[in-house]
């Protein structure tokens, strides 16, 4: 805890007891006091006092924080594997069994781990490499055991985006999209059509057995699932469009996420309807239908027989696979295409690089021409040597110059502008 | 590592004589002087393995973890906390394993608290099973019996101690470890076989109180304030 978190919590605390009687007027209640005969017995166990200074401080819980004392653990692996080995302290041994083989370091066995055949000894040094080699894994786990406190940052965090987002337009709460972007999972690339069978299966698998319902019309549509929407999360009648109305997925590409999508898909079209609804689709909850019977659970912090961490989760699932699936092949040869295009772009932008700071560091750079019948030349040459001008010499031509061939019977007359061609030019002599 | 590590027992190592079998008694209910001279047989059996421990702690984490180790030491050790440390250790009401892993657990806390949080968490644990065992040994010295039964159970108390210290649930860490374990199939290698093989459950005796009492669940610490702040209020408001 730093100094603004330790004046935030004391500032709390403060203004929670500010009218009780113990403490200063102006500096609000003494609310160690009260933590002393309140709380004492309940924040720890039996040593009273050194464990009141430490537990009440530290509040800030995630899974870096785990993973950092758990690294430590796996340092001390070796002494909890002795001393379980010694004991008969099943959860010791395992815990430090498994961390050390978190850590890739559990090989090297002594002492009384070595002798109850327990490992879990350690390499001289190995600690920073073997810490870092074990957070991969306990971060791994964390992710699998999430829903919890070690992950609590990020699933609130979710929780918080989902409770935030508008579902207000499409009568959807965040569970209900849950329950879409798991009936999408599996979905075919973007401008396929899904089958009824498959929108059926999924959506079934979404929401969990339902009893008493029965699937109507499955094999028989082709739905429109990004148009699909769900307008009661407690409906038993859900149906979607028949055949003749199929439509094909929506283009979602422009849409920052797959939850984003069907955040903005329009949901009043035809799709999964409430009951009352008569649109055409698949129903659920009329036996007769003839499909298969499912079972709904009845705990009512579920929907559909998930509960809101499952649907987190699914969502969360959900966004990778939408994530996976905007890399379909026409997608991946466009990503080519424009790499490559960019490859192409800094060679480009490199070369104009060179040839500017090449002209650059021959901006001001002065070449003397002598030539080489200049009877001052050796001056000359001196004269561009001192003031460090490199020298370049005009060959001698002979006083006749250089006469035109007549290019023989077949060739025409030169004409002026190929005399002038073959007609040397000096270029201008500086000195 | 450097050499700036107080002595203790893990200057002891190799070359203690061997303790006797039993520590003398004290007497009078009071502590008696500690004896540097012995050490605990029940802590020099596990020399070899915190030895390893702290070498194993390299370059930037082995200084802090000596420096650490030093400062728990010197607040161990102080004088202003000795009154403190005196009732603790002669308090029977308290089992030695909560005296040993709770009271750990909390110093370190509570030199993390008075850092600012800057004691590098990857040697919390290893510096507290340093001064577990040197409050092992001190106990032993002064002629409180420390059993191997009240070391494990203490190595439990502390580092469900420090996760608690820092609000992380205890419950979660161990459904991690039981995640990570099927991942890594721990149990085929040969010490998940003598975990298998070994009887009785994993839970160890602690001493904890019972839930929702007086145990170290960290949620009930936000929940008695609430509770608590909730009676007050209504006995000021006259409503009881």
């Amino acid at each position: 805890m730093n100094t603004f978190e330790q004046h935030r919590v004391v500032t709390q605390y403060r203004a929670a007891f500010h009218d009780m009687p113990v403490g200063m007027p102006m500096d609000g209640a003494a609310y160690g006091e009260y933590l002393k005969s309140k709380g004492l017995g309940m924040i720890i166990g039996v040593v009273a006092s050194i464990v009141t200074m430490g537990a009440a401080l530290p509040l800030l819980a995630s899974t870096v924080l785990a993973t950092q004392i758990a690294g430590g653990i796996m340092m001390a692996g070796g002494v909890m594997s002795g001393v379980g080995a010694v004991t008969g302290n099943k959860k010791l041994m395992k815990i430090g069994g498994i961390m050390s083989l978190a850590g890739g370091v559990g090989a090297l066995a002594s002492g009384a781990a070595n002798a109850a055949g327990a490992g879990g000894a350690f390499a001289s040094g190995s600690g920073s490499e073997a810490v870092s080699t074990m957070a991969n894994t306990f971060m791994d786990s964390a992710s699998s055991v999430s829903g919890g406190l070690v992950y609590g940052d990020r699933v609130a965090g979710a929780a918080e985006a989902a409770s935030a987002a508008d579902f207000g337009k499409t009568g959807l709460t965040g569970d209900e999209a849950g329950i879409i972007n798991k009936a999408m999972e599996g979905a075919p690339a973007v401008g396929e059509p899904i089958s009824a069978d498959q929108a059926s299966q999924n959506l079934i698998e979404a929401t969990g057995p339902i009893e008493g319902a029965a699937v109507e019309g499955a094999g028989a549509v082709t739905g429109d699932v990004t148009a699909a929407g769900v307008k009661a999360p407690d409906a038993t009648t859900i149906k979607m469009a028949s055949a003749n109305e199929a439509s094909t997925m929506s283009d979602v590409s422009g849409a920052a996420t797959p939850a984003d999508a069907a955040r903005t898909s329009d949901f009043t079209g035809s799709g999964i309807r409430a009951p009352g609804d008569t649109g055409g689709g698949i129903k659920l909850g009329d036996a007769a239908g003839g499909g298969s019977s499912v079972k709904p659970t009845a705990a009512a912090d579920t929907i559909f027989g998930m509960n809101k961490t499952e649907l987190m989760k699914t969502g969360m699932g959900m966004l990778e696979k939408g994530a996976a699936a905007a890399f379909t092949p026409d997608e991946t040869a466009k990503i080519d295409a424009m790499t490559d295009y960019y490859k192409a772009n800094t060679t480009k932008l490199t070369t104009e690089d060179e040839i500017a700071k090449y002209k650059l560091a021959n901006a001001k750079k002065q070449v003397v021409m002598i030539s080489a019948n200049d009877p001052q030349m050796e001056q000359k040459v001196s004269a561009a040597a001192a003031a460090g001008h490199p020298v370049a010499f005009i060959p001698s031509i002979a006083a006749a110059g250089v006469t035109p061939t007549a290019g023989g019977a077949q060739m025409a007359a030169p004409q002026a502008q190929q005399v002038a061609a073959q007609t040397p030019v000096r270029p201008a002599t500086y000195a | 590592m450097d050499q700036q590590a107080p002595a203790g027992i893990l200057n002891q190592a190799a070359g203690a004589a061997p303790a006797p079998a039993a520590a003398p008694a004290p007497q009078g209910g009071g502590m008696q002087q500690p004896n540097p001279e012995i050490m605990s047989p029940i802590v020099a059996a596990h020399m070899d393995e915190l030895e390893q421990m702290a070498s194993m702690m390299d370059g930037k984490l082995g200084d802090a973890y000596d420096r650490v180790l030093t400062a728990g030491m010197k607040m161990m050790y102080s004088a202003d906390n000795s009154q403190l440390m005196q009732d603790i250790i002669t308090n029977d009401e308290i089992p030695v394993a909560n005296k040993l892993g709770e009271g750990i657990a909390n110093l370190l806390v509570m030199m993390d608290n008075t850092g600012n949080g800057t004691i590098p968490k990857e040697v919390m644990v290893p510096v507290g099973v340093a001064l577990m065992f040197e409050a092992a040994d001190y106990l032993f010295e002064v002629g409180v019996e420390v059993t191997e039964d009240d070391l494990g159970a203490a190595l439990e108390l502390l580092i469900k101690g420090v996760f608690v210290g820092y609000g992380i649930d205890p419950a979660k860490i161990d459904q991690i470890v039981d995640d990570m374990g099927a991942k890594l199939g721990f149990d085929d290698t040969d010490a998940g076989k003598k975990v298998a093989e070994m009887p009785g459950e994993e839970e160890a005796v602690t001493g904890e109180a019972p839930e929702g009492e007086a145990g170290i669940e960290p949620m009930d610490e936000e929940a008695a304030m609430q509770q608590g702040f909730k009676d007050e209020r209504q006995r000021q408001l006259g409503m009881e």
